[in-house]
């Protein structure tokens, strides 16, 4: 590290914009009292946009905040991707909020703010603001959780949760001090200096460090054997949070492992492949045969994270600039078809109270957008061709194969097809299973159909039209394997 | 050395204790007084300042909201019996207990060049201000968010 | 090494001291003041009821834990207080700025829970 810090604050500039929009939308809540708080996911949404926008202006600039976290192109890419993601459950957040949640300042608030733990997760260079940020996330997402305070289900998802998320965090805490112990330094770069040389002197801490490491990390992203919150979590969360949580929460964490495991692990590849291809294999099998037996939407979309998670953990195992830009682009797909499946579930659920699979019959009749635009997310999230979720998968599936993890590919593609059945069993109560007598088509809020539309555009696009993405996705890994 | 294994006796058996107890107050009690007794396993590694800050925030603030959360519990006198997963979680913390035990004997530590005792307090605000201060700033952020949190979940409405 | 054990030794010094001071204040006072034993001595004085067979615990109100949760949000503060107080003089203007940024933010959080009304005992 170089004695002279770069302290230029304005790199930050972005964060400092969303700390503010927190705090505009707390005030406005709590200190103007005609203000209609109908209004507020909006002034979120339109507050995200402009800081997205904002943020822009960093492409294709490399700096550092005291070397402890990078503003590159791999930060200008999550910063805008968990922007939007953030805007796009802001928007969707809209109704559901009104109705069912009171305090919604505090939840726009939230979720703002959870947003800068997100990005400077993707930032940071340095352990300790990656693991504060990590907490800065979980924080806001404990609280979130259990919004629904009323209701039993969301206080025992929120508390699982919070109680997991907290023993994860020590554990992490302690890899984390077992990789100082060992390194001398918490800086990324300092850390693969230390591991450069023989590491005979502290074989043991080192590997104790990494599985530590690996597990706390893998609570976050919801990886087998860590995954057990996952499912009372995503049930009990009111279903916007639900998607926030499959989305930013899981992303972020990847952001951070990649970062990470590129930055400061490359050195000691040999101690921590193995088992993170052993965490991608079971996740991928655990997730995906468990998802079979569900019968409400959030659990069993939440196996089928899970199965997620397990394709994403195969790129870190086969770590490599391909596979990284292939987990780049496989997120962004991943990210923007389940959102738009949830766009449609939370739609569907606020116009009918039905978050049960069986609950899905009639909806080909009575909303026909909705049906159409969700069939296609969940093929896309199974990887028919066509669909984002083929060609992302392709690309990562084949990139981990070229380096060598030929057997976690085929578990992989055999673990599609298994999702394909569960995906399928929804799809069949949407457009076989007629509606009751007396069901009537219901009228779908412009925005949400808006949102829809969009966001199936998005599904299409990637599929169809990857060239773009791929480029974006390799020019922000580009620097990770300079 | 003498210090150091009777503190570590301490800790060690009141965090023992905190699991053996069936009364959930004593289960409490004991484990303040686990966190005194690791507070001043600090100052043994002449740690001055994190061994304040152990005694403050740990065997203050937290233990006062524990026994708040205890008190607050409908029932909390009713003991916490024993279940199915008794014997696996002990064969578990054995194992965890082992690997832990044997990197810390096996592993050749890099050691701190400090000799003396002097106080760290200086050092942790120097490196709170200048190299680290971006986690310094964010720790507010999520104090804030704490704070929200608590008045959402926690207030009557 | 030597210095060390000297200090411990005013320690270990003071503690006997303590120790046997407490103890003589308790054990003197239990035998020279008077004392008597009766079971009419553990009732409840004069009139009032006898307690209920099983102890009773009264259960806190709520309210009392937010008011622990915030009083650990501040004792944290504190806790990044004490060393930026005893440094800021050596590292100048960029310190003061940094720590007054840090209470601001807790700050503004204050501000937003008296508004809520959550410091209010209703």
């Amino acid at each position: 590290m170089s004695s002279e810090l770069n302290l230029d604050y304005s790199l930050l500039t972005p964060e400092f914009c969303l700390a503010g929009l927190a705090a505009l939308i707390l005030a406005l809540d709590l200190f103007v009292d005609d203000f209609r708080k109908s209004w507020l996911p909006y002034v979120a949404a339109a507050g995200l946009a402009a800081v997205l926008a904002l943020s822009l202006g960093w492409v294709n600039k490399e700096s550092d905040f005291a070397g402890l976290l990078s503003v590159d192109n791999y930060t200008t890419f999550f910063r805008v991707f968990f922007m939007a993601t953030a805007a796009v459950v802001a928007l969707v957040s809209a109704q559901f909020v009104q109705d069912k949640l009171r305090h919604p300042g505090e939840y726009y608030a939230l979720l703002v703010l959870s947003t800068i733990g997100a990005i400077y997760m993707a930032a940071s260079r340095e352990l300790l603001t990656a693991y504060i940020s990590l907490e800065l996330l979980s924080f806001c997402l404990f609280v979130l959780v259990s919004y629904a305070k009323h209701e039993r289900r969301s206080n025992e998802g929120g508390l699982k949760y919070m109680l997991l998320g907290a023993f994860a965090s020590a554990i992490l805490l302690y890899g984390i001090s077992m990789i100082y112990g060992t390194s001398g330094s918490t800086f990324y770069a300092d850390i693969a200096a230390a591991y450069a040389g023989d590491t005979s002197a502290f074989d043991l801490a080192l590997l104790l460090g990494l599985v530590m490491v690996l597990a706390g990390l893998g609570f976050k992203v919801a990886a087998v054997p860590f995954h057990m919150w996952t499912p009372d979590a995503y049930e009990g969360a009111p279903l916007p949070i639900t998607a926030y949580l499959s989305a930013t929460s899981k992303v972020a964490g990847f952001a951070l492992l990649l970062r990470l495991f590129s930055g400061a692990f490359m050195p000691v590849l040999d101690d921590w492949q193995w088992i993170v291809a052993a965490l991608a294999a079971m996740t991928m099998v655990l997730g995906n045969l468990v998802a079979l037996q569900q019968h409400n939407i959030k659990r069993l979309l939440a196996y089928s994270s899970i199965g997620q998670v397990g394709y994403m953990l195969m790129a870190i195992a086969a770590l490599s600039a391909a596979t990284s830009s292939a987990l780049l682009l496989h997120m962004t797909g991943y990210v923007i078809t389940n959102l738009a499946a949830f766009t449609c579930i939370i739609a569907w659920y606020n116009l009918t109270g039905r978050d049960e699979i069986s609950g899905f019959r009639g909806m080909a009749e009575r909303t026909p957008l909705l049906a159409a635009a969700l069939t296609a997310a969940l093929f896309s999230l199974s990887g028919m061709p066509l669909f984002a979720g083929f060609f992302t998968k392709f690309m990562l599936f084949q990139a981990v194969a070229d380096e060598g993890f030929l057997w976690l590919t085929v578990i992989a593609v055999v673990m599609s097809f298994v999702s394909l059945y569960y995906y399928l069993l929804v799809i069949r109560e949407i457009y076989v299973s007629k509606p009751e007598e007396g069901e009537e088509r219901l009228p779908v809020p412009a925005l949400i159909s808006g949102l829809t539309v969009a966001l199936t555009i998005g599904v299409f696009y990637v599929g169809i039209f990857p060239r773009h993405l791929l480029d974006v996705a390799e020019e922000a890994t580009k620097l990770l394997f300079a | 050395m003498i210090a150091f294994w009777t503190l570590a006796a301490l800790a060690v058996t009141s965090a023992a204790m905190i699991i053996v107890v069936r009364n959930l107050l004593h289960a409490v009690l004991f484990l303040i007084l686990s966190f005194v007794g690791i507070a001043g396993l600090y100052i043994t590694m002449s740690a001055d300042f994190v061994a304040v800050a152990q005694v403050l925030i740990y065997a203050g603030a937290i233990s006062v909201l524990m026994i708040f959360a205890v008190m607050l519990t409908p029932r909390s006198d009713r003991d916490n019996a024993g279940n199915m997963l008794q014997a696996p979680a002990l064969v578990l913390s054995g194992l965890v207990i082992t690997a832990v035990s044997m990197v810390a004997v096996e592993t050749d530590w890099r050691l701190a060049d400090r000799v003396a005792f002097e106080s760290t307090a200086t050092e942790i605000g120097d490196a709170l201000v200048s190299p680290f201060v971006l986690p310094f700033e964010i720790a507010s952020v999520v104090l804030v968010v704490a704070m929200i949190g608590a008045i959402v979940l926690v207030r009557e409405d | 090494m030597q210095a060390l054990l000297d200090n411990y030794v005013a320690v270990l010094l003071a503690a006997v001291v303590g120790f046997t001071l407490v103890g003589t204040a308790v054990i003197v006072s239990r035998l020279v003041a008077p004392y008597s034993t009766s079971n009419q001595k553990d009732i409840s004085y004069e009139c009032g009821m006898l307690p209920a067979a099983e102890p009773v615990r009264s259960q806190l109100h709520f309210r009392y834990y937010l008011f622990a949760i915030l009083f650990l949000i501040f004792d944290v503060e504190a806790v990044f207080l004490f060393p930026w107080a005893v440094t800021f003089l050596n590292v100048g203007k960029a310190a003061f700025y940094e720590m007054v940024l840090f209470i601001a933010i807790l700050g503004a959080g204050l501000a937003y829970a008296w508004k809520k009304g959550v410091l209010q005992w209703k």
